[in-house]
């Protein structure tokens, strides 16, 4: 029997087959198909990596590995299909990532689910730095530095795709990132998902419902590996190379930083933080040499201030519609966005001035506006929206606090 | 008849520091049983030797006539032996309904289930209802544990431990921290939801000891010196000097 709430909660899923049905028509440039394609493959990913932190609270430095060895399983295999030595589809090759990383996580999660916390932290770590030294020495299997490529059009065709051209990869994309992320959302719905929560939660207790923590974490373990791997796989299609690159520390970090700025507390939050991440990898690159320095901002900023990321302030907006006091709260926030929005603006200011007048590249232009480092204006502008907005962001808390205690703003 | 819970010379030592010397203990099924001593006197270690939060240095701890003592906790919670802890130990982020879902799911015969709806599985559903109200919890259950009054989440902590249908029961300190009214109403769900069971609880409120227990036994220093019904305790001056420090005359 269907409950109305059960049907309610798939609401969402049919919004997400609209809009990855409607994509392609509002952004139809080449980049866009690539920016898409990447985020399709970097969600699945972040998701993956949140049923351990976020669904299991278990912290890895090392997720990397799963996706990696997922994503060469699949290329081998695509070098197989090439061959005619392995009667596989192309668009399938997902599966073939998949298993790899169950395996992968079966068997190195053995030994490191057996600690938690630190520990658990540490061992990954280790393992992350054992497999990526190992992905440069074995160079019959991973190719050494220059990786190893295959051919994404061979073998059998399904559903009418090539998979030639860009835009036949996105429905590729598409298919396997909402396939996987809605196993990954059925699990959590399962008892075995919520047993993890409460391992997160409280393992001593756990252990007193009946449960054995090591054995539920481990089991977690294995199936993030596997759809770490499926995203790998989904790598292995789209670029059509992979390089032991994709072991280390760097990709690691990357997802763990896409998975806590989007919420780790909610399911969907590792899905904004990799949509927002690899657009900002993407586009921001063009624009300015600092990138990779506004990325780190910016989760330092959601760690201090907004632990529970961007879903964490969506879920903030949609309790306050629910409460009807969104009309009440919106002065105060939207103090509070203004005044972070100033320091924003200053704060690229000033770090872009800082960049020119130290490596000496052309001159900035922010909106059209020429700012100079020759110049001494553009750098009071940048100092004053940095005290106004500091100035702001004292006040809206205080206002917050006089709200919830029910007094006059 | 074999007694619900035996403890036999049961020792525990931490490095130097011998903290449980040689219990030894009987408690029947369905009695209602309190250890009560001083503070240090060993009372939570116990309970965690029973409930293999770590295992004894010695001795033995047999339920219903089988050994426990060295098995993991999750084992001895699925024999039959469920407890409670003197700080509130809950799932904090989940609802309070969640929370009981979890702690049925083993008793009915969900491993580490990953191919069904979690929600939908009725004899859960029922059971957590069930319990909802026995612990008069209705008007919280979704409301996130961490967030319920410490009262109320004293209530949770008591229905996590009974959730399973085991058939002894360790309450550590339930009512600690409470007021008058909140312990008499913890007193009235204890004394509900042990029936037909075995209680083993540890407390410090007299008036909760003496009003829900069959037998007392006094823990002083890592030994037991009294065990007894309420009467016998109440009387014997070995208890009132070790317990309430008072000289011998």
């Amino acid at each position: 029997m269907m409950q109305p709430g059960f049907l309610r909660s798939l609401l969402p899923w049919l919004a997400a087959i609209l809009l990855l049905a409607l994509l392609p028509s509002i952004f139809p440039s080449r980049t866009a198909f690539s920016v898409m394609n990447a985020i399709g493959i970097q969600l699945v990913f972040a998701l993956s990596y949140n049923m351990l932190l976020g669904q299991g609270g278990m912290l890895s430095f090392g997720h990397a590995v799963y996706f990696g060895l997922g994503g060469y399983g699949a290329m081998h295999a695509m070098r197989l299909i090439e061959a005619g030595s392995l009667d596989f589809p192309v668009f399938g090759l997902p599966l073939i990532g998949f298993a790899v990383g169950l395996i992968a996580g079966a068997v190195i999660g053995w030994p490191s689910c057996r600690r938690s916390g630190v520990p658990f932290a540490m061992i990954s770590l280790g393992i992350g730095e054992l497999v990526a030294a190992a992905g440069f020495m074995f160079v019959s299997i991973f190719g050494g530095e220059e990786g190893i490529s295959g051919d994404r059009m061979v073998g059998v065709e399904t559903f009418g795709l090539s998979l030639g051209p860009i835009k036949e990869v996105y429905w590729f994309i598409a298919f396997w990132a909402f396939v996987a992320a809605l196993a990954m959302w059925a699990f959590t719905k399962t008892p075995l998902g919520r047993l993890s929560n409460a391992v997160r939660d409280n393992d001593q207790r756990a252990q007193f419902i009946g449960f054995d923590p090591q054995r539920v974490r481990y089991l977690v373990f294995i199936i993030s590996g596997g759809f770490a791997g499926l995203a790998g796989g989904m790598s292995a299609v789209n670029y059509e190379i992979l390089t032991p690159e994709t072991f280390s520390a760097l990709v690691s970090g990357a997802v763990l930083i896409m998975a806590f700025i989007g919420g780790i507390r909610t399911f969907y939050g590792p899905i904004l933080g990799a949509a927002l991440i690899v657009v900002m990898q993407s586009l921001l690159s063009d624009y300015t040499e600092a990138w990779q320095f506004y990325i780190g901002i910016l989760f330092m900023v959601i760690v201090m201030f907004a632990p529970g990321g961007l879903a964490g302030l969506v879920e903030r907006v949609r309790l306050a519609i629910q409460r009807r006091e969104l009309a009440e709260v919106a002065p105060t926030w939207g103090l509070g966005v203004s005044a972070a929005l100033a320091m924003t603006l200053g704060m690229i200011i000033l770090v872009e001035l800082v960049f020119r007048w130290r490596e000496g590249s052309e001159p900035m232009e922010l909106l059209g506006i020429p700012l100079s480092h020759s110049e001494i204006l553009p750098w009071l502008l940048a100092l004053l929206l940095l005290g106004l907005g500091s100035v702001g962001l004292r006040q809206a808390p205080k206002r917050w606090g006089r709200l919830l205690r029910g007094e006059a703003p | 008849m074999t007694a619900a819970l035996t403890l036999a010379n049961l020792t525990k030592s931490f490095g130097p520091a011998e903290i449980i010397r040689g219990v030894d203990l009987e408690v029947a099924a369905g009695e209602r049983h309190a250890v009560i001593g001083p503070n240090g006197a060993g009372k939570s270690t116990l309970f965690n030797l029973i409930s293999g939060a770590f295992p004894p240095s010695g001795g033995q701890v047999l339920l219903r006539g089988r050994r426990i003592s060295g098995l993991p906790a999750y084992a001895i919670n699925r024999m039959g032996l469920s407890r409670s802890f003197q700080v509130t130990n809950i799932f904090q982020n989940m609802s309070v309904y969640e929370n009981l879902r979890c702690a049925v799911l083993w008793s009915l015969g969900y491993r580490y289930t990953f191919w069904r709806w979690a929600s939908r599985l009725r004899d859960v559903t029922e059971r957590s209802d069930e319990l909802l109200q026995l612990l008069h919890l209705e008007h919280t259950r979704d409301t996130p544990a961490g967030l319920l009054s410490y009262a109320d989440q004293r209530a949770l902590e008591i229905g996590i431990t009974i959730a399973g249908g085991a058939e002894v029961i360790l309450l550590d300190e339930p009512t600690a921290g409470m007021s008058h009214a909140e312990t008499d109403r913890a007193v009235d769900l204890i004394r509900r939801v042990t029936e037909n069971r075995t209680l083993l609880i540890v407390e410090h409120d007299m008036g909760v000891v003496f009003g829900l227990a069959d037998r007392i036994s006094v823990l002083v220093y890592g030994e037991i010196v009294a065990s007894g019904t309420p009467e016998e305790i109440r009387g014997n001056p070995k208890v009132r000097e070790a317990y309430l420090g008072e000289e011998a005359v």
